[in-house]
């Protein structure tokens, strides 16, 4: 039961993420941003090469700093890329409809979505990638089952001075068997210890987007509540043409507001993808769809209600299936958790359709 | 002149709603804008606030040509205004109206505030004293944290007044400012522009359906019709004003 | 004779369909593939086999005129692109496609315009049936495969299994229920839990397994899904076999599985490794022209041409389809993949199946031979 609700509450850690950005972008301009969820798999994608190719894949052996500070460019990469996306796909696509109406805004913001996938799939292949893995490196002599790509030999090498004592490491050919033999052999060529090279455990990556949410949803907050752009935000959101004659640039605004959105979601993209495994084009579509759904179950336009709907989601489609099945006996309840999701929603909408923590709109008489 | 516009006009369309305005405010002047429904007051305000571009015609405003210039451009060159149905925030506070229109102290980025430097909490802490005392020199400081839309008319009208104020403009628009007010209200607004006017150095035009108000408030008067200047003077120049008193006074004296 | 040979244009571009061109024209072949979506390995390693055998044929002065139609991982996408081709290419044959799900929609839309049939890699049992009699295949079906892969775990004694299904495929549920009987004809008990294509998040459904504690983990499904679920378990299976059938196929898997010390095995219909030196050849060349080892999807893309080409020598009139269809289905020929019999009730050849194991990349375990 606790392993169940564990593994809700980090799958709908990922939901607040990309619900932020949903709800942030409604409550300013009232788009459904259907394009949210490819700025998630952007930045997923742009962590992916940060990690691939400057980061993680390339470092030889345990070294926390440049791993650590490989994750920290990746994200960096990732959210402000994701940002960067999202305020052009704002400029070229969203603000030239911005006042032609909710429909042809939804419409463009689907074609955004399809377009953006296309180019991903253009320019990146369509089938899925693995995503680098966390991995932690120990230094054991059981090295049994192993499989031998992850094995590290290091040897110690003094450099000519005779003081600086460095690390040389290689990787254990492929295929070698690390039998006594070849463990007598390492040991003849100075390589005095043997690592192996294991994932680091999920929770750790899952640990990390709770903490990153735990992080990230009060800086929003005050964000959105304190400074003065956070004022603009929720002057342009309630009145755009008051706030544009009270000096307010609701281009600017709104810009920021899609930036902010994006940002969060480029981290929530790496986190997914480390998490889970794999990235591809399709990578943001159902993330984006279940973080919509939360955001209307949470309230759309209220971050605590982005955060909360995102929590809620995820614990109910590992909890209610878990209750079925135990409950009720039925072995296949968990594959149809998106269903789940789905009934979810349409009961929010009948019978609390602002949401948890939304208000009521008042009707301008 | 602090503020000229020459030939004034806006189509929209085939319907002409204001055509070859010219008006000339001096600093410090009080001057009343009037005319019958449909005379292009309120499209005149929104083409002096950038709100709406003028067909043809010039604006020049503090000696710098504004024709162009965009709606929350005008607003941070010192134009404010007020609206004729109100239109505060009523999701936020009294104090964030003001304080999100609030300029002041050094000029403080998104990205400082995401990280709260010092420069932030400075920033924001100026803003907060500007913003406080001006909702009490309007008389609200006893209901900052209040929503806007609890408070009583006439105090939602003095708090779009403290908004507009918050930009420090030189030139305050104020449309239909008495509208709802019973006569006692009227005389206290009165008395409140006019001081405001001399402590914020204002230049005020001031659009009001009440003649009397306007005459007893306004030094010079400008008097649309058909989107068309119809007379320009003192109030008692224009009380005199034949046209006026045909186009407008007439249909109701 | 100018005026005349522009008049017989003139009826070749009106006519509709291929079936008025000259008997010397090349046969216009449609080969439907998912080169885009989930499973884009899968078509891209059928569609590079299937280009080798290409080649080879041209050498040979053999000429086809292939046209390729992408699926996309959908089978709604794999009907239109069949009518497509049909109606607007007017193909003489169609080739594939892998996911049995898309292949069926591939079938039904050939079968009413009585155009034949032949996938390559699609083994759900009753794909055939459904087709109809111009619709055959050149790889073993699931019921062979579910066999295959419950005496494997059987003889390595497992025998308290959990079967991972894709619920959402004809081929993993088709092929999860052949496991089963096998498994429990076999002495062994075996439960199901589901998942559907497309998912990404597997924690629900490992714990569900871990809670079990079986001494097998049987796959029914496609890799996209499976390595990531392998990856996400870490721990959690650790020291538990894990048995896929052959929608783990892919070089793909490795690298999708990441670092794993988990025995994973699945069956399969070719190994690039295996010792034949036919297969060995082809696997060089491959790897020459496409820079990785060919799956077996590589393998079957090959041999499916080849048998088209084979069922073509044979025919009087290839474009007349119902002696096309006799002819594929009369086929007996040995490809890289494997000794082809296609006179079947079900045109589906009783052929070797290899076990392959997950080592880095896929490496040849053993054979198993083919059902009697």
């Amino acid at each position: 039961m606790l392993d169940y609700l564990l593994n809700g509450l980090a799958l709908g850690a990922i939901f607040a993420f990309i619900a932020l950005g949903y709800t942030m972008v409604y409550g300013i301009i009232k788009l459904i941003n259907f394009a949210h969820g490819e700025f998630f798999m952007f930045g997923a994608f742009l962590g992916f090469f940060v990690l691939r190719d400057l980061g993680v894949e390339r470092l030889p052996l345990p070294q926390p700093l440049p791993i650590l500070l490989s994750y920290v460019a990746a994200l960096t990469a990732a959210s402000l890329g994701a940002g960067a996306l999202a305020v052009v796909t704002e400029r070229i696509a969203y603000r030239p409809v911005r006042r032609a109406g909710r429909i042809a805004a939804l419409i463009t913001a689907v074609c955004v979505s399809l377009i953006l996938q296309n180019l991903a799939i253009k320019a990146w292949g369509a089938k899925p990638q693995a995503y680098p893995q966390p991995r932690e490196w120990i230094d054991t002599d059981d090295l049994a089952g192993a499989a031998p790509a992850n094995l590290y030999a290091v040897k110690r090498v003094e450099t000519t001075g005779g003081e600086v004592v460095e690390n040389e490491v290689r990787v254990v050919e492929a295929g070698a068997a690390l039998d006594d033999a070849t463990r007598a052999r390492l040991r003849a060529e100075g390589h005095e210890r043997v690592y192996r090279q294991v994932p680091l455990d999920r929770g750790w990556t899952r640990g990390f987007v709770l903490l990153a949410l735990l992080l990230w949803a009060p800086v929003l907050w005050f964000l959105v509540k304190r400074t003065r752009m956070g004022k603009a935000m929720r002057a342009v959101s309630e009145d755009s043409d008051a706030a544009r004659l009270m000096g307010i640039d609701i281009n600017r605004v709104i810009a920021w507001t899609f930036f902010l959105g994006a940002f969060v979601a480029g981290v929530g993209g790496v986190a997914y993808c480390v998490s889970y495994g794999k990235v591809e084009p399709l990578t943001g579509f159902l993330p984006g769809m279940k973080a919509f759904i939360a955001a209307v179950i949470g309230g759309i336009g209220s971050i605590p209600g982005a955060i909360l709907g995102g929590l809620v989601l995820g614990t109910a489609e590992s909890l209610i299936p878990y209750a079925l099945r135990e409950g009720l006996g039925w072995e296949a309840a968990f594959a149809w958790k998106d269903a789940i999701a789905f009934a979810l929603l349409i009961l929010i909408l009948v019978f609390r359709p602002t949401g948890i923590l939304g208000r009521a709109v008042r009707e301008k008489v | 002149m602090i503020f000229e516009a020459r030939g004034l006009t806006k189509r929209y369309g085939g319907l002409t709603a204001v055509s070859g305005v010219d008006m000339e405010l001096a600093q410090g002047d009080l001057v009343g804008l009037i005319g019958p429904n449909g005379a292009g007051k309120t499209t005149c305000f929104n083409l002096i606030t950038g709100a709406d571009a003028p067909t043809s015609g010039t604006i020049r405003f503090k000696g710098e040509d504004v024709t162009r210039a965009r709606d929350f451009q005008m607003a941070r060159k010192g134009v404010a205004r007020t609206f004729q149905n109100i239109r505060l925030w009523k999701e936020m506070d009294v104090l964030d109206n003001v304080r999100a229109v609030c300029r002041a102290g050094e000029p403080c980025g998104f990205a400082a505030a995401a990280l709260r430097l010092p420069r932030f909490r400075r920033v924001e802490r100026a803003v907060t004293e500007k913003a406080t005392s001006l909702l009490q020199r309007l008389g609200l400081g006893d209901v900052l944290a209040e929503s806007p839309g609890d408070l009583p008319y006439g105090d939602q009208r003095r708090l779009e007044i403290a908004r507009a104020l918050a930009l420090d403009p030189d030139l305050l628009l104020l449309d239909e400012p008495a509208a709802g007010m019973n006569p006692t209200e009227k005389a206290r607004l009165m008395e409140t522009v006019r001081d405001l006017r001399r402590e914020f150095d204002l230049t005020i035009l001031l659009i009001d359906h009440d003649m009397k108000f306007v005459m007893g408030i306004c030094e010079r008067i400008y008097v649309l019709d058909h989107g068309e200047r119809i007379a320009h003077g003192t109030p008692a120049e224009i009380r005199c004003d034949k046209k006026v008193i045909e186009a407008y006074l007439g249909s109701e004296c | 004779m100018k005026l005349g040979s522009l008049l017989v244009g003139l009826v070749l571009l009106t006519g509709c369909g291929g079936d008025k061109e000259s008997p010397s024209a090349p046969l216009k072949v449609g080969a439907i593939f998912p080169m885009t979506g989930n499973t884009a390995t899968y078509g891209e390693e059928s569609w590079n086999g299937i280009q080798l055998a290409w080649d080879d044929l041209k050498a040979q002065g053999i000429h086809f005129d292939l046209k390729l139609k992408d699926e996309k991982s959908e089978s709604q996408t794999a009907n239109i692109q069949t009518k497509t081709l049909i109606e607007n290419d007017g193909v003489n044959v169609i080739l594939g496609s892998v996911a049995s799900s898309n292949t069926l929609q591939i079938m039904l839309a050939a079968k009413e315009a009585g155009i034949p049939v032949i996938t390559p890699a699609s083994t759900n049992d009753t794909l055939t049936e459904q087709g109809g009699p111009l619709a055959s295949r050149i790889c073993f079906n699931d019921s062979f495969q579910g066999a295959v892969l419950a005496n494997f775990a059987l003889n390595e004694g497992w025998r308290k299994g959990v079967a991972v299904v894709d619920k959402a495929q004809v081929y993993s549920t088709g092929l999860a229920e052949n496991i089963r009987k096998a498994f429990e004809a076999g002495g062994g008990t075996i439960s199901f839990e589901y998942y559907s294509s497309g998912d990404t998040d597997f924690a629900n459904t490992i714990q569900n397994v871990a809670n079990q504690k079986p001494q097998v983990i049987f796959f029914s499904g496609y890799y996209p899904e499976g390595g990531p679920m392998i990856r996400q378990a870490g721990e959690k299976w650790k020291g538990v076999p894990l048995v896929a059938g052959d929608g783990f196929d892919s070089p793909e898997l490795p690298k999708l599985v990441g670092d794993t010390s988990a025995d994973i095995f699945l069956s399969s219909h070719f190994a690039a490794d295996a010792p034949d030196p036919k297969v060995q050849e082809f696997a060089k060349r491959y790897e020459e022209r496409f820079g990785q080892p060919p799956g077996a999807m590589a393998g079957l893309g090959y041999d499916v041409l080849l048998v088209l080409a084979d069922a073509v020598k044979r025919c009087k009139d290839p474009r007349d389809p119902e002696e096309l269809g006799k002819a594929i289905a009369a086929t007996k020929y040995k490809g890289i993949t494997g000794y082809m019999d296609l006179s079947t009730p079900d045109r589906t050849p009783r052929k070797d199946a290899v076990i392959v194991k997950v080592e880095g990349g896929l490496k040849f375990y053993r054979a198993v031979p083919a059902a009697k």
